[in-house]
Order: structure tokens, then C-alpha cells, then sequence
């Protein structure tokens, strides 16, 4: 069924390109360095850190299924990559090895910035993908009164 | 049986209109022939509904269940409706500018190709339009009159909900009925029960919405397990869609020869103006079928197209258009969804689909200064607010471990309310031929213009603030909204072959059979002169049990 995923994520990616107009992406490798990807892993485990009920974001592979869903959307890539390469220089040192504390400011920083411009834009479609990529993993749902998946068994009543 | 003859009646279309014909024609001893443009799907294998990541598939497409469809004139998003914005708390919060053109939504308008076609995605609705809904333009001076009343068709609801077993409770306000309802009506969710609890302090009569659900077994298929997945796709079967309702009984007649993947690409009209054969391509070959009668229901953008398609130098506007009506009067469907998050509320994403529904403003009049009313729902899981993608998308923001908390503290606790609103369309609304783009035949695709007028804005407006005085009652904080002002996303298309008693006016009469062609009919939601502010699917299929060949097949 992943082509359904796929679909959805395409639809979903596409809404980069919504008033994007103000939004112009000059290629990663300029801006980006050569390891623009290198700290994804820790953004989305900051996105989605593990807790006594679910594990992290890298732990569920989100990491690995975002790169596979990357290849071939180059629009994407290119502003995942800026998004990546502009949090690796604004804390001084690559984002991977700050403190949690310094990497959560960072993502609040993003989240309340103009999301016309790339930091902003890039947390808001990241967090959507690394979302979509955990919560669809059964072992995410610990917590949530919900089975791995709706059927066989349904949610017959009484209900509460 | 081959297919290119040895048949009664050729239906075209298998959704709710196609397969009550070809149910009723069975019945009475006809041979029938049923062509349908998609495939057909194996719940099995499309929606088991049982494995992890379900929230991210929708309805399956398979090849061919897609129409290509084009978009023109959809209205521009007026700065003086700002207030009818769409917006969420966690969703993306960029916006198309003032002015900008409305888009479709993501996948257009709400549509299956396939056997059992839309119902294969409804949820189950069943309603029935209220007596003065036939009468809009006598009452309002707007929009149009049907030649026909609730009284003559109240046998064939009846017919219709009998043979999808719908289970309800009481009549709603104003729609009589000589039986009840096949089945006990089914419980309402935790969410219902406090929409409801607000409806009725604010005065509201709210009531267990009929549903083509089983709420217990019957006829073979199980009851509904509420997994809450109607519209993905019904694995178990109990959800009524015509598949396994009308087509199932049908074909247990022996006179039903189904076709999938089947497109009918024009039809040919004698001198004496009937239908004499059509041109279909099925897999892959064409072929030319003749037929004593034809029962067009493709549907309110694909009717008119075929008819379109089909124009030759005796029908230079295309079959069925001698009033040049094709095509006209086409109607989106106006609808408003405002989302709160209530403290205290707990499984509000259990339960059917829009399982309680207020009528009180779904009739001509009821909305002061309005010809047309709306229908209000409770929409929590028909919304998708039943896993966590859909909360952490769209309702709770934030990342880290505060996201992950907030989202385990407040699953379960939205709350979604719906309208549904009478448009009357202009003269721009109408579906025609687009000038470029072909489908995988080479013909021209259907294009669709709709520009919501300022009646239907203004109407949106009233609807926008009944929902939002609802959810203020039931303690909702506000974190979505969503509505036709921002996007074309209609679920209920409608109109493009009207029903009237003027044959210069309309495209079909009374009977549904079209003015120009004597054994051409036309079974789909296309003949339907006004709306009815509520889900039509049920009024899709009662016509089908009513019309004449099913008393006179040589008509």
C-alpha cells in the first residue's frame, strides 16, 4: 500500500510550492555544505524524541523512510536541505551536537518564524512528513486507546 | 452472453442511480447489461483496513478510477469572506493570497470509478429531501420547482432504504414515511452525544442520522464493528454501498451481466430519435452495442460529457440537448466544518461517521433571508479525527516531548460539526467539454465551472456561524475550519441534465426520461433541479425503482 503513502506525501509536498512565490531556493550545495543531510536524524528525534511510552523517530527508521521518499522530489530535497544547512550554522556548530536545550530553541525558533521564508517553511513540512512517517508505525501509538490498526476487531460500543 | 447482444437494456453506470435500475429491471425479467468505466475492487486486497499506516490511505485508486477531469472558472478568493478562511491550529499556515483563483481541492471533486462507484467511498447516509425542497421556486422565487413531489416518491425511498437496510429511528421533521426503517438505529459515539447535548440546550431537535449500515446482521453480511473506516473503503461488507446491496441482488437473478472497465464513448440516435447503439471500449477493443433501451448514470459530470460526446449532425449540441440544458445548472456542494477540542470530552473518534444530524434548517425558508437551508452534522470521524496523524497535523502543534503529550492528552476530545447548504446555481455553473485535455481514449475530458454566487457565500456565512455557536455551547475551543470558500471539494455533485415538464427547459421529464430520445433514461444525480441541503445518495437511488421501464420495458 505504499503507493497510497506515497500519494498523500506527494500532495502533501506539493504545498511547498503554495505561495512560494516569496520563497526563492538557490541550490543546497551552495548553502549546505557537503553533508547537508548529516543532522536530519537529530532534528526529527527533536521533532519526535522517545519517552517511557514510544520510542524515537530514528528508532522507528523515520529517518531512513524520509531519504527513501526524498529521492526524485528535487524541489524538496533542496529545501529540506537548506532548512538542515542553515540549523547547522545558526547554533555554531552542526545541530546534531548541541544540548537538547539548545536544538529545542532552534525548532521553536523555526515554528514562530515567517513560514515564507526557509526555516520556517522547512519545520513545517519536516514536521508534517516525520508525523506522518512515526505515527503510522504501530509501536507509536503507545499511550493512544487505539489498536495497530482498525480491523479485525473495530470499536464496537459501549463506549464510554 | 455476449456483449454485444441478447440484452433488454444496457445500463451505464454502476454507482447508486446504474445499480437500482439495473436491480429493478432485473426484477422484472429484463436481461440487463451494466458497462462501468472503472474496475472492480476486492476489498481483500484494496481496503483490509487491518494493517498499521491506515490513517495515511484513503480510498484506493486502481487504474481506471479516476476520471481526468479539468477545472475552469472556480470564483477568486474574495478578501470580504476572510472570515470563511480555512484554517487549523497545526496545519500548514501559509495561505493563498487574496484574489487568488479558488483551487480544487487536492484530488478534485469526491468521485469512484468503479463497481458500486461513490457509494464504494459514502459513509452510509440516507437521506430524504423534505417536501418542500421539490417546490423551491414556488416557495422562494429561486432556483427551480421539480415536476415531481415527496408524495410520489415517498414508495420508492422506502423501496430504496429497504433494499441498502437502513437503520434509523423515527422520521425526520417533515419527511413522512409509510414504514420504518428496516433496521434498529445504531448508537451514538461519545462525540455525538455531546453535540447533541448542546444542540438540545440550544433549543435544536438533533437526531440518530440514518445509515446504509448494518447495525445487525443480514441478508449474509455482518454488522458494523464501528472501525470507523467507511469512507477508506468497507472491508467487512455491512455498509450498504450498491455493490453488495442492489448489483448482489441482481445478479442473484441470473439477468445481470456486469462489465468493468467498460467505457461507453458515445451514443447513436435513429431517425425516430431512439437510442439505436452506443460505442464502448472494454479492454481495450471497441465495440458497438445495440440496445432497445439505455439507462444512462454516470454521474453529474460524466452524463453530461457522454451526452456532449455523442453529438453528430443530427444533434449538433449532442444527444438529449435539444434545450441546450446539458451541462447546466451544475451544483457543487456548499459545506462549512468548524473542529474545537473540549476539555473533559474523552473518544470522541468512536462511533460511525456523521451519526447525529440536526434537520431544523434543511427545508426552503428556515434560514431567514435565505431560499435555501442546510443540514447540521456531527462530523468528528467523517473528518478523519480518529487517529493520530490527523491530530497531530491539523489540531495540536508544537514538537518534542510536549507533542507527544499533548496529543496522548487530547485524543479523543475533539469535536466536529458539519454543514451542508442548498446551492443554487448560475449561469456559470455547468460542466462542458474541455478544449485541450483528452482522457486515455483521446476524448475530450469533462471540465467544470462553478463560482459560488453571493447568495451561496452569504449562506456559507449563516452556516459558518450556526456551527460555531454549536461548538461555543459544547465548550469547544476552536482549532479548524474548513469550508467551500477556499477550496472546490465537492463530495455531492449535481444538476447538468435537469428534470422538468418543459422540454425546452430541461432534459428529462418527470419520469426521468429524456425529452428527445423515448427509451433514454437518465438515472443519476444529474436530473436533480435543486439540492436539497442535504447527502443525495439515498435520492440517487429511489428514482430507479419508480421509473417507467420497469413497468413497460418496450416503452
Amino acid at each position: 500500500m505504499s503507493r497510497h503513502r506515497v500519494t498523500r506525501r506527494r500532495l502533501l509536498a506539493s504545498s511547498l510550492t503554495a505561495s512560494l512565490g516569496l520563497l526563492t531556493l538557490p541550490a543546497a550545495a551552495e548553502d549546505a555544505g557537503t553533508d547537508a543531510m548529516a543532522s536530519l536524524g537529530a532534528v526529527l528525534d527533536g521533532l519526535l524524541p522517545a519517552d517511557a511510552l514510544s520510542p524515537s523517530a530514528t528508532e522507528l527508521g523515520v529517518d531512513d523512510e524520509l531519504r527513501t521518499f526524498l529521492a526524485g522530489q528535487e524541489m524538496l530535497t533542496r529545501l529540506i536541505s537548506l532548512g538542515l544547512g542553515w540549523m547547522d550554522r545558526i547554533g555554531g556548530r552542526p545541530f546534531r551536537e548541541l544540548s537538547p536545550m539548545r536544538q529545542a530553541a532552534i525548532l521553536a525558533q523555526m515554528e514562530a518564524s515567517d513560514p515564507n521564508h526557509i526555516p520556517g517553511r522547512c519545520y513545517h513540512i519536516l514536521r508534517a512528513l516525520a508525523v506522518e512517517f512515526y505515527y503510522a508505525r504501530a509501536e507509536a501509538l503507545g499511550g493512544l486507546p487505539l489498536d495497530p490498526a482498525p480491523q479485525p476487531h473495530g470499536y464496537p460500543p459501549p463506549w464510554g | 452472453m455476449g456483449i454485444s447482444g441478447g440484452h433488454d437494456a444496457v445500463v451505464i453506470g454502476s454507482g447508486a442511480g446504474g445499480a437500482a435500475a439495473a436491480w429493478r429491471l432485473c426484477a422484472h425479467g429484463l436481461r440487463v447489461l451494466v458497462l462501468e468505466a472503472g474496475p472492480a475492487f476486492d476489498p481483500a486486497r484494496d481496503y483490509p483496513q487491518d494493517r498499521p499506516g491506515w490513517e495515511l490511505r484513503g480510498f484506493p485508486e486502481r487504474p481506471g478510477s479516476r476520471a481526468v477531469v479539468s477545472y475552469g472558472d472556480l470564483g477568486q478568493l474574495d478578501p470580504a469572506d476572510a472570515d470563511l478562511g480555512s484554517w487549523s491550529r497545526a496545519g500548514f499556515p501559509w495561505r493563498l493570497p487574496a484574489g487568488a483563483p479558488r483551487p480544487p481541492s487536492g484530488r478534485g471533486y469526491s468521485h469512484v470509478l468503479g463497481v458500486g462507484g461513490s457509494t464504494l467511498h459514502f459513509v452510509g447516509e440516507q437521506h430524504r429531501l423534505h417536501p418542500d425542497a421539490f417546490r423551491l421556486f414556488s416557495l422562494t422565487g429561486k432556483g427551480a420547482d421539480w415536476p415531481i413531489a415527496y408524495d410520489d416518491l415517498e414508495p420508492y425511498y422506502t423501496i430504496a432504504e429497504e433494499m441498502q437496510l437502513v437503520a434509523g429511528a423515527g422520521a425526520a421533521p417533515g419527511r413522512w414515511r409509510s414504514r420504518g426503517f428496516a433496521q434498529s438505529a445504531h448508537p451514538l459515539g461519545p462525540g455525538a452525544r455531546a453535540v447533541v447535548a448542546a444542540g438540545r440546550r440550544l433549543g435544536q431537535d438533533w437526531q440518530v442520522n440514518p445509515r446504509a449500515t448494518l447495525s445487525a446482521p443480514d441478508a449474509g453480511r455482518p454488522a458494523c464493528n464501528y472501525c470507523g473506516q467507511c469512507a477508506r473503503g468497507c472491508p467487512l461488507g455491512d455498509k450498504g454501498s450498491v455493490e453488495v446491496t442492489f448489483l448482489r441482488v441482481a445478479a442473484a437473478t441470473g439477468r445481470l451481466d456486469l462489465v468493468s472497465d467498460a467505457t461507453v464513448t458515445r451514443l447513436h440516435a435513429g431517425p425516430d430519435g431512439r437510442i439505436t447503439h452506443l460505442d464502448a471500449i472494454v479492454d481495450g477493443q471497441g465495440e458497438s452495442i445495440e440496445t432497445p433501451l439505455v439507462v444512462l448514470a454516470a454521474g453529474a459530470v460524466q452524463t453530461p460529457r457522454l451526452l456532449l460526446l455523442s453529438a453528430d449532425a443530427d444533434h449538433p449540441q449532442g444527444i438529449a440537448n435539444s434545450s441546450g440544458e446539458v451541462g447546466r445548472n451544475f451544483m457543487e456542494t456548499l459545506s462549512w466544518q468548524t473542529t474545537g477540542l473540549v476539555a473533559g470530552l474523552s473518544g470522541s473518534h468512536l462511533g460511525l461517521p456523521d451519526d447525529a444530524i440536526c434537520w431544523d434548517m434543511a427545508a426552503p425558508g428556515r434560514v431567514p433571508g435565505h431560499a435555501g437551508g442546510f443540514v447540521l452534522k456531527h462530523t468528528t470521524v467523517e473528518t478523519g479525527l480518529n487517529g493520530p496523524i490527523a491530530y497531530a497535523t491539523r489540531l495540536v502543534a508544537g514538537f518534542g516531548a510536549s507533542l507527544k503529550t499533548a496529543l496522548r492528552a487530547r485524543f479523543g476530545s475533539a469535536l466536529s460539526v458539519g454543514a451542508v447548504g442548498q446551492l443554487i446555481p448560475d449561469e456559470q455553473a455547468r460542466v462542458g467539454l474541455d478544449p485541450g485535455l483528452r482522457d486515455a481514449h483521446g476524448l475530450p475530458a469533462a471540465r467544470i465551472e462553478s463560482v459560488l454566487t453571493a447568495e451561496s457565500r452569504a449562506l456559507l456565512r449563516e452556516m459558518a456561524g450556526a456551527v460555531r455557536t454549536l461548538l461555543a455551547e459544547a465548550g469547544a475551543e476552536p482549532v479548524e475550519e474548513t469550508g467551500s470558500r477556499d477550496a472546490f471539494a465537492a463530495p455531492h455533485v449535481l444538476g447538468t441534465a435537469r428534470m422538468g415538464g418543459d422540454a425546452g427547459r430541461s432534459v428529462v421529464g418527470p419520469d426521468a426520461r429524456a425529452h428527445d430520445h423515448p427509451n433514454l433514461w437518465i438515472a443519476d444525480a444529474s436530473i436533480f433541479p435543486t439540492s436539497g441541503a442535504v447527502n443525495r445518495r439515498a435520492s440517487r437511488s429511489w428514482r430507479w425503482p419508480s421509473a417507467p421501464p420497469m413497468r413497460s420495458p418496450a416503452t
